[in-house]
């Protein structure tokens, strides 16, 4: 396929600046890398620093300049924020926040919210936090209890405080929270209880609720225009029609429907637009949901301040696997284009225009997924193959060696954008799994059949469980590919000196040489494996890079689980085991910076 | 994960690490059944001890000549971690509980025991409302259309009830309940004693403890229960087992041991709850009212 065909050079608007006060503000602070004031560092979600006193010439001399223990066990994802001379970092639950004075290290002061104990039971699964954001003065922080909180950036004090959701009936929340214009946007996780997901947006100023859109049901739940609201269809976009929802769904079930939002967010100043993507239909097994489930599995284009959808696009319609897509949606220019890239959990990475919402690239980004042979460029539909839809084989079949596994070729762990190289640098999954339906599930006293996963390494490949690559999201092919015997579970960095960073789940921080796509630092064994990301910033005339350790979460579940199929006992089998004799438990920010 | 799980989900990492080197036998050594409940699952088990759960762990606690204790967290998701394989702290060794009085037969981060009892899904309704000659879901069909087309019917997803629903075509009849929440106050039997009751729905489709023990219980409005029937594409009847740690054999022998030679002593407990039990000719009994229906072929057991 001709590349040029498919990126028709459109000049680019001058946009006037239209934000509002704050967003000028935060922008401001985000344009200089001494800062990290956003949680992916800039509105973009590019992840990249400016700063270039750490260089593939002396990345080698890193070396740890100061450490900082959150004193809270559970796995810690996200990763902190810096404003001038103060950092910013929280814990997981239950969701800590210290304001570390980077001078001496001090703590200028301590946020420790108060949860409501009964909320318990949906609390008791490890409840990462990916951590916070900053505006107008403000550290916001999206507790677990989904109470949205408003700190004075300088004493800790709560400016104010609101309840997204509720607790009682399976709301939570894991996501940062983020900051556009004059709003703070969070979303909603419990898909496991049934949770219809919503997007959120507050006024940064007293916290009232500016806009609530959900992600599937009726049109005006949805704040979605049937005529203007614009989607993919037979090639080009087209208005999504009434009622494009219920459509999918039967009676009442998108009712609780899922489509949870538990993930990063992107915002485009000049077309005043939001991004972001959403996860699987809920709890109802596929069979009983028959259709597409819109608006679950999707992205979103959303106005920044009425809500109203752009565009939508369903990446996987009726999942059967459990292909949350939730991940990241950075926004990026080509051949003057605006545009935005995805790399969603079943194996496929996408590249829209992020104005009109098309689908412009959609291809695998490990070469082991298997599921669908390709995007129908037309349909925009993954085209499944047969022996690996779960519901074309039936609930009597055991389907075997579906690529990739439910955990996806990503989480949520964000990539990073290089715009030197115009590469995305992926952090990656290389597991596959069998589903096994027939699996008896008991849950609140009840028994009903459920389907089990098994998990394990890409099948002839090199045996491990991870790759970082570069993906170049214009050809759509994968540039290099960097083995890892884990999972990468931590958000990649890029520096404009052309080093791209991760971290391990086996707790390494390592440096890649992006041009070369080779590992030229490894650090010293690190207090906890990471599933955190990893961010820069400068103060004092230094670079310092930071990351966020502390294994749990997913990463731990899944890791483990997908290897212990034994059932005789704990460590019995392979890389369950193997983890374990890397790493210990524990929330601890590492950072780095050259020696004197 | 969602309608999915993972081997292990309810293991994460902190279990993994904290490898169990002792053998959890401290309590048992002093004579106390640590039993790891549900604090308001009726008619299983609550913090008043009052189910049936309650009931068969004192028996136990007799049979071995020790003392009966309980150890309550709500039965969600990580049940096991939160309980079973969670390390007691306050200096004591071991964990906070060393028995789960109710499992799948095959358990995700536990060993199940054999199973107990099998029951099967069932069908509430209010007695004296037209459907009293219903003794299965299907009978429902033989009723006339426009009666047929007002009912309204509860659902959890997932579940058997869901399928007859979704089978015959009534998904915009279907009121969908969730299985769990995350308030520990509420527990499914709400499905009979408030939306039933209240008359959200018309039919309830619930697992048979829950539903007959809840009919029962309701006083004002007379309710009726009958099995589901299983068929070549739907599971109705399941066994429910105990669970014990990984690596402790012999106290899963010494379970075993009782749940099998006091087993009269356990049904007749079961049926003070009106626990609907399936015979092996696949007849279920739900009140003394027995219930002919074809033998299940499902994998249920």
């Amino acid at each position: 396929m001709a590349v040029k065909n498919l990126w028709p050079v459109v000049a680019l608007a001058v946009a006037a600046p239209s934000a509002a006060l704050a967003n000028a503000d935060l922008a401001k602070l985000m344009a200089d890398s001494k800062n990290w004031a956003a949680p992916s560092g800039d509105f973009k979600n590019h992840r990249h620093t400016k700063l270039t006193q750490i260089n593939k010439s002396n990345v080698n001399k890193l070396q740890v300049a100061w450490t900082f223990s959150t004193g809270v066990l559970r796995g810690h994802e996200g990763g902190p924020l810096v404003i001038g001379d103060t950092l910013y970092v929280h814990s997981a639950f239950p969701n800590k926040v210290f304001a570390i004075n980077l001078a001496d290290q001090t703590i200028k002061w301590k946020y420790e919210p108060k949860q409501d104990p009964s909320v318990i039971p949906v609390m008791c699964c490890d409840t990462v936090n990916r951590g916070l954001a900053y505006g107008e003065g403000k550290i916001l922080l999206q507790q677990a209890d989904t109470t949205l909180v408003a700190l004075d950036a300088k004493s800790g004090k709560v400016v104010w405080s609101v309840k997204n959701g509720d607790p009682k009936v399976g709301q939570t929340n894991t996501n940062a929270p983020h900051v556009f214009k004059d709003k703070v946007f969070t979303g909603i996780s419990g898909g496991e209880f049934g949770v219809r997901g919503w997007m959120a947006a507050y006024n940064l100023k007293d916290g009232k609720l500016a806009w609530k859109g959900y992600s599937m049901g009726p049109d005006s739940d949805m704040l979605m225009d049937p005529a203007t609201s614009m989607t993919w269809t037979d090639g080009k976009m087209a208005p999504v029609g009434k009622d494009s929802s219920l459509k999918t769904w039967k009676g009442d079930q998108w009712k609780i429907g899922g489509g949870t939002t538990w993930g990063w967010f992107s915002y485009d100043p000049d077309l005043n637009a939001m991004y972001y993507g959403n996860g699987n239909p809920s709890t109802w097994n596929p069979k009983q949901r028959p259709g597409d489930n819109k608006w679950s599995m999707s992205l979103f284009s959303r106005d920044v301040d009425t809500g109203k959808v752009n565009w939508v696009y369903q990446m996987t319609p009726h999942d059967e696997w459990d292909f949350d897509g939730v991940n990241e949606v950075p926004l990026f220019e080509a051949n003057g284009r605006k545009l935005l890239a995805h790399f969603d959990r079943n194996g496929f990475a996408y590249t829209l225009d992020r104005k009109t919402g098309e689908l412009l690239v959609a291809e695998k980004y490990d070469p082991a997924v298997n599921w669908a042979t390709h995007v129908d460029k037309k349909t925009g539909r993954p085209q499944v193959v047969s022996k690996y839809s779960t519901a074309q084989n039936g609930e009597d079949v055991n389907t075997k060696g579906i690529c990739p596994a439910a955990l996806g070729t990503k989480d949520q762990q964000p990539a990073a954008y290089d715009p030197n190289s115009g590469l995305f640098l992926v952090p990656t999954n290389h597991v596959c799994m069998d589903y096994e339906p027939f699996r008896v599930e008991y849950t609140a006293g009840q028994p009903y059949v459920g389907a089990t996963l098994a998990m394990f390494p890409a099948p002839n490949s090199h045996g491990g469980m991870g790759n970082f690559i570069a993906w170049d999201p214009i050809k759509g092919k994968i540039v290099w590919s960097i083995p890892e015997k884990f999972s990468v579970w931590s958000g990649a960095m890029t520096t404009a000196t052309g080093l791209a960073f991760y971290g391990t789940l086996d707790a390494r921080l390592k440096a890649v040489d992006i041009k070369a796509g080779k590992v030229v630092w490894t650090s010293p064994k690190l207090p906890s494996g990471v599933i955190g990301n990893v961010h820069s910033w400068e103060f004092g005339g230094k670079q310092y890079v930071g990351i966020l350790t502390g294994i749990g979460g997913w990463a731990g579940i899944g890791l483990a689980a997908g290897l212990e199929k034994d059932s005789d006992g704990l460590g019995a089998v392979g890389g369950y085991k193997e983890l374990a004799k890397y790493t210990d438990l524990g929330g601890t920010l590492m950072v780095f910076a050259l020696a004197n | 994960m969602n309608i999915t799980t993972v081997y292990m989900a309810g293991a994460v990492i902190a279990a993994v690490l904290a490898a169990p080197l002792a053998q959890a036998a401290t309590a048992q050594e002093k004579g106390i059944l640590r039993v790891c409940a549900d604090p308001n699952s009726m008619p299983f088990s609550n913090a008043q001890a009052e189910g049936l759960e309650n009931r068969i762990a004192r028996l136990m606690a007799e049979d071995f000549g020790w003392k009966a204790e309980f150890y309550y967290f709500p039965q969600r998701m990580a049940f096991f971690r939160n309980t079973l394989r969670k390390k007691a702290e306050n200096g004591e060794d071991g964990y906070v509980c060393d028995l789960a009085t109710s499992s799948a037969p095959e358990a995700e981060g536990a060993v199940a025991t054999k199973a107990y009892y099998t029951s099967t899904w069932t069908m509430v309704f209010r007695a004296g409302e037209g459907l009293d000659q219903v003794r299965q879901p299907d009978d429902l069909l033989k009723l006339p259309k426009d009666k047929l087309a007002k009912l309204r019917f509860g659902v959890f997803p997932a579940s058997p009830g869901a399928d007859w629903v979704f089978r015959n075509g009534f998904e915009n009849q279907m009121v969908p309940y969730q299985q769990m929440l995350g308030d520990p106050s509420s527990y499914p039997g709400q499905i009979v004693d408030t939306a039933l009751t209240r008359g959200d729905i018309d039919v309830a489709f619930v697992w048979g403890p829950i539903g007959s023990y809840h009919a029962r219980q309701s006083k004002p409005v007379k309710m009726r229960v009958v099995p589901m029937v299983p068929d070549a594409e739907t599971v109705t009847d399941f066994s429910i087992a105990m669970a014990v740690r990984f690596r402790e054999p012999d106290w899963k022998a010494k379970v075993e041991d009782f749940l099998a030679r006091r087993k009269t002593d356990i049904d007749k407990i079961l049926s003070d709850y009106g626990v609907p039990l399936v015979a092996k000719d696949g007849s279920v009994l739900i009140g003394g009212e027995r219930f002919e229906r074809p033998k299940s072929g499902g994998t249920g057991h």
